[in-house]
């Protein structure tokens, strides 16, 4: 009897709740039915088309451009290995750096501004001036890494960007480059811990590593989870760098060449090939959308919900 | 005021003020054309002067990409394209060949006939042709000036004779040139060159494709309808031994940059590299914004062969949308526009159009208004010349599957091929696997 | 006499000098660009547009501004202005609508309300290239294309950006449930809770929204390139293109003065650089001055 009613009052007290979420994320739903739904919805019906960009009336092929994706088109998986080994390589690194670099600006010394703004630098410079400088840095015969490598006797210094067979590693390395924004949310969500968790963690004595461990990870992970998401997309989806790196078309022998560039060149350059290019979109939208359920599942275990200090 | 509510206010402010700015509405009378970046302000007379003696205005937008406008009610009367692209765009386009059929004025036969060829399917003539684009030798005068002794010496020529490229000149006379224009330090494997006697077309099929069409091989097997490749040939094994050697032969062959070196620099457009198999006359604008005295000649031929076919002819060119309400006035500026008139307005910014009568109508201008390029060496390379072919995914084949397995035998170190015939063999099972694969 | 130091006190120099080494050496790995530009800035057309050198053999860095200042086209007071209207469209719009529907997903029970996130986040993944299409038809044949820009903003007022929407979820959701329960009992309406304890504690996520919208703005080229057409209503993006096509002659290579892009990239990055050096302090601030989250 007892339970009912405080299931009953329960009850009422959600269905406002309810009404609430749609109050302030209404908005949000109608723009996603708007701006995303119903161009997902062409796409998906172009996916079943041989529509090119410029044909007259497409023609409706079923599934064979799935099929053809899956079982004929060398690219195409290729392009997919290419994505994933980038996004797991570069996503590591970018988290890594960026966490770090958050945490070191996060240190209360002396010129800290100056340093907050020259690392905030590499985010807004045009990307052509980015890969310039790590081409000059990274070449093969006249670059700055390969002579010091030279100077220490190295003989086989790698041909990074040149050759099809560290190009992908080159482009990661430099992928680290990105950690622009991540930075910035981390050292957002440090800026909320408050010292006196570390003062009091100081007086007990407890290591540098531990504090990080106990009481800056923990703090952090929502952001940290954020991050992850985000990395993990941004890497999947990487375009500009390998677009300015590969030359817009995987440069060297295709081995820079990750799936959303394979995507865009099929779509826009000859010949234009509209509705498979729509069909490989879909497939690897379910591609990042099991690995960002994965990423759901495992944040169960390391993110913190209401962290309240 | 707190810094937040300043903020907001400023805001607040501007977003009212520029909600108030409104539109300007195009002219829904006028005619539209679609032209590229560069091109703005270019055309402005002959707009003017179309307007004044039809009495349709016409209104051109620039740098527009067509992936986009097209299907919109952005997209204009008059499309672009290439003898390269029709083979993908051509459902766009009206058939142009009762136009000019009930035109007195305008004939098919008025331009080159390659270029009209490739813009006709079945007979219906889908684009008319504007601007040419082929395949020439760009050489360096300066670097050439600078080893003229030694060129002299190996060519046995006179002080008289010119030291530059040749119409008649071989590949192996293009090579001799090439070693001595090439300079390096050291020997054996451990040259660092400075400089090169030519580049090495390596993302771009235009050099390779030369050879193989020049010593007389093809890519697909004739007959086929493009869908098997040719390039397990001797031609082809041959041409691409030639394009090999250039960048990795030895002191006294090598005179191209391989893939490495070409990362470091050497170019012709940096003044380091002395020849170039250029395919677009559009560079020529360039080089001579770099103030770079140079000059052009026909590509050399294999020995033996100086009759050769190889050069690539190609031409941008516009045709009438299938959507256009105005497709009689279209017709009329498209005349203007792929006509004499548009030709010479377009020679003025260095384009060279596909008009059979083009070397005439340049030979009657005054010297002043003439560029300084020879212009009958292009027509003479438009005549050997020839188109691509026409299957829609030549380009995508090239660039996937050929450019990327041949650059493989471009660079030295880990990954890198040397077996010239088992690449090439090695593409041509790409090849046809592709086409078997492919379901349309 | 020799000045001794404190146990204490040298340990916190040695934790100083821990620090300022990683510091000064990443930051010449994030200053190599800038470097780069300036330099690319001081060199010669010929020079410029042909050779990647990291040290400059020709200086014709006044000549290059004075190049770029007086090209015809170059009108970067209305760009600018021009840009910063945009801006506050867009940031207006998003930070409203995102922190709202942020604020929902991170504060009140729905059904399924996780999957719902879950999609929402899987559709920011499909690349904008595919779906720029039908939104462009839609944009160009509705008319709304060459109005107030609107293509660029109006997506802003309807919460499309995930990541903000996700960026504001996360933040809000370190607020104690405590305090909106405590409010609800004082008897403050829902979006009071919002603007009176939500919105002050997170400070720092809506300053750090607002710099990323302004960068985000600034250096978007895809929009601008794709619906800004009239040369009034050009935008900082195009002030750079303006002279990376300077010398476009047709074809898809032809010759780019990095020269005069640099000396354009580093003038447009000026507001950037200022806005971040002074957000950077309202960022420490904004944070310091909220006691209660401790």
């Amino acid at each position: 009897m007892e339970k009912r009613e405080l299931n009953k009052i329960l009850k009422r007290g959600y269905r406002k709740e309810y009404k609430y979420f749609l109050w302030f994320a209404g908005i949000a739903l109608l723009g996603f039915v708007l701006f995303y739904f119903l161009p997902i919805l062409r796409t998906a019906i172009l996916s079943f088309t041989d529509r090119t960009i410029f044909g007259a009336d497409p023609r409706f092929v079923g599934w064979d451009n799935y099929l053809y994706a899956l079982t004929e088109d060398a690219l195409f998986k290729k392009s997919l290995t290419q994505s994933l080994v980038f996004a797991a390589g570069s996503g590591v690194l970018v988290l890594v750096t960026s966490l770090m670099l958050a945490m070191l600006l996060n240190a209360k010394v002396k010129g800290i501004g100056i340093f907050r703004t020259i690392y905030f630098l590499p985010f807004i410079i045009p990307a052509f001036a980015v890969g310039a400088v790590y081409k000059n840095i990274l070449n093969p015969n006249t670059g700055l890494i390969n002579r010091i490598l030279e100077f220490f006797g190295v003989a086989n210094a790698p041909l990074w960007y040149v050759s099809p067979q560290s190009a992908l590693l080159t482009m990661i390395l430099i992928s680290a480059m990105g950690f622009g924004v991540k930075m910035l949310v981390f050292l957002a969500a440090l800026q909320g811990i408050p010292p006196t968790l570390y003062e009091v963690a100081d007086i007990e004595g407890a290591s540098a590593f531990r504090k990080f461990w106990k009481i800056t990870l923990p703090l952090i992970s929502p952001m940290l989870f954020l991050n992850v998401i985000m990395i993990t997309i941004d890497g999947m989806k990487s375009f500009s760098l390998a677009f300015v790196m590969g030359n817009g078309s995987g440069w060297p022998a295709n081995s820079t060449l990750l799936f959303p560039i394979y995507m865009f060149m099929t779509a826009f350059n000859m010949p234009f090939r509209l509705g498979y290019a729509a069909a490989m979109a879909w497939l690897f939208f379910l591609v990042i959308l099991a690995m960002t359920g994965l990423n759901f599942l495992i944040s169960r275990y390391y993110v913190q919900k209401d962290v309240s200090v | 005021m707190t810094l937040g509510k300043k903020i907001l206010f400023v805001l607040l402010a501007l977003f009212l003020s520029f909600a108030a700015i409104a539109c300007d509405r195009t002219d829904d009378a006028v005619l539209r054309i679609a032209l590229d970046i560069e091109d703005e302000g270019r055309y402005d007379e002959l707009f003017t002067y179309f307007t004044e003696t039809t009495g349709i205005p016409v209104a051109a937008t620039y740098g527009l990409d067509l992936n986009k406008i097209f299907n919109t009610k952005d997209e204009p009367d008059l499309i672009k394209t290439s003898t390269v692209v029709i083979g993908s765009m051509k459902d766009l386009y009206v058939d142009l060949a009762p136009y000019l059929e009930a035109d007195p004025d305008a004939d098919a036969s008025d331009y080159v006939d390659v270029l009209i060829d490739a813009l006709t399917f079945e007979g219906k003539i889908y684009a008319l042709p504007t601007s040419v684009n082929t395949s020439l030798l760009y050489y360096n005068k300066t670097l050439f000036d600078e080893k003229a002794v030694e060129l002299r010496a190996a060519f046995g020529l006179t002080e008289a004779d010119s030291i530059y490229p040749q119409a008649d000149w071989s590949w192996v006379d293009f090579q001799t040139a090439g070693v001595i224009l090439s300079e390096f330090t050291g020997s054996g494997d451990d040259r660092t060159y400075t400089q090169f006697g030519a580049e090495a077309q390596l993302s771009w099929w235009g050099e390779w494709l030369v050879y193989l069409n020049q010593m007389g091989g093809t890519f697909y097997v004739p007959g086929t309808d493009d869908r098997v490749c040719a390039i397990n040939s001797a031609e082809a094994t041959l041409a691409t031994t030639f394009y090999r050697t250039k960048s990795m032969g030895s002191a006294t062959e090598k005179f191209a940059p391989d893939a490495v070196e070409q990362s470091s620099g050497f170019a012709f457009l940096t003044g380091n590299v002395a020849m170039i198999f250029g395919g677009h006359l559009g560079d020529w604008y360039a080089f001579d914004v770099l103030e770079m005295d140079w000059g052009v000649q026909l590509l050399p031929t294999p020995v033996g062969d100086p009759a050769a076919r190889g050069g690539e002819i190609s031409a941008d060119a516009f045709g009438i949308s299938l959507r256009s309400e105005k497709k009689d006035q279209a017709f009329q500026f498209l005349k203007l526009w792929a006509g004499d008139a548009g030709a010479l307005e377009m020679y003025k910014h260095g384009k060279i159009g596909a008009l059979k009568t083009m070397e005439a109508l340049i030979d009657a201008l005054p010297e002043t208004e003439r560029t300084s390029i020879d212009h009958h060496v292009v027509f003479d390379a438009m005549e050997i010349a020839v188109t691509l072919p026409a299957e829609k995914d030549f380009a995508k084949v090239m660039r996937d599957m050929v450019m990327t397995e041949l650059y493989l035998l471009m660079y030295d170190g880990r990954g890198a091929e040397t077996d010239v015939a088992a690449v090439l063999s090695r593409i041509k099972t790409h090849v046809d696997d592709y086409y078997a694969g492919l379901y349309d | 006499m020799k000045k001794v130091l404190s146990p204490a006190r040298r340990r916190r120099n040695r934790k100083t000098a821990l620090v300022y080494i990683p510091l000064v050496l990443f930051a010449i790995v994030a200053i190599l660009p800038l470097y780069y530009l300036v330099i690319t800035a001081m060199k010669s057309l010929a020079e410029a547009s042909t050779q990647a050198t990291m040290f400059p053999h020709s200086f014709a860095l006044f000549e290059n501004i004075r190049f770029v200042l007086t090209h015809p086209d170059y009108d970067v007071v209305r760009m600018f202005t021009n840009t910063m209207a945009v801006f506050a469209l867009k940031t207006l719009g998003t930070t409203i609508t995102c922190s709202l529907a942020g604020y929902a997903f991170a504060v009140y029970r729905f059904p399924h309300k996780n999957v719902i996130f879950i999609i929402l986040l899987a559709t920011m993944m499909i690349p904008g290239e595919i779906l720029g299409i039908p939104i462009y038809e839609f944009m160009v044949n509705t008319g709304l294309k060459e109005i107030a820009y609107i293509p660029l903003w109006i997506a802003c007022w309807f919460a499309t950006d995930v990541f903000m929407i996700f960026l504001f979820k996360q933040f809000f959701q370190t607020i104690p449930k405590a305090y909106i329960e405590a409010a609800r009992i004082d008897g403050y309406s829902e979006l009071r809770i919002f603007w009176k304890i939500a919105v002050p504690l997170n400070r720092p996520v809506f300053v750090t929204a607002i710099l990323l919208y302004f960068i985000g703005t600034y250096n978007d080229l895809y929009g601008p390139a794709l619906y800004v057409s009239n040369q009034s209503d050009w935008l900082m993006a195009n002030s750079i293109t303006i002279f990376e096509n300077l010398y476009r002659s047709g074809g898809s290579s032809y010759l780019v003065p990095w020269n005069y892009v640099s000396v354009a990239s580093l003038i447009a990055m000026v507001p950037e650089v200022l806005l971040f050096s002074f957000m950077q302090k309202q960022f420490m601030e904004s944070v310091s001055g909220v006691g209660i989250k401790g």
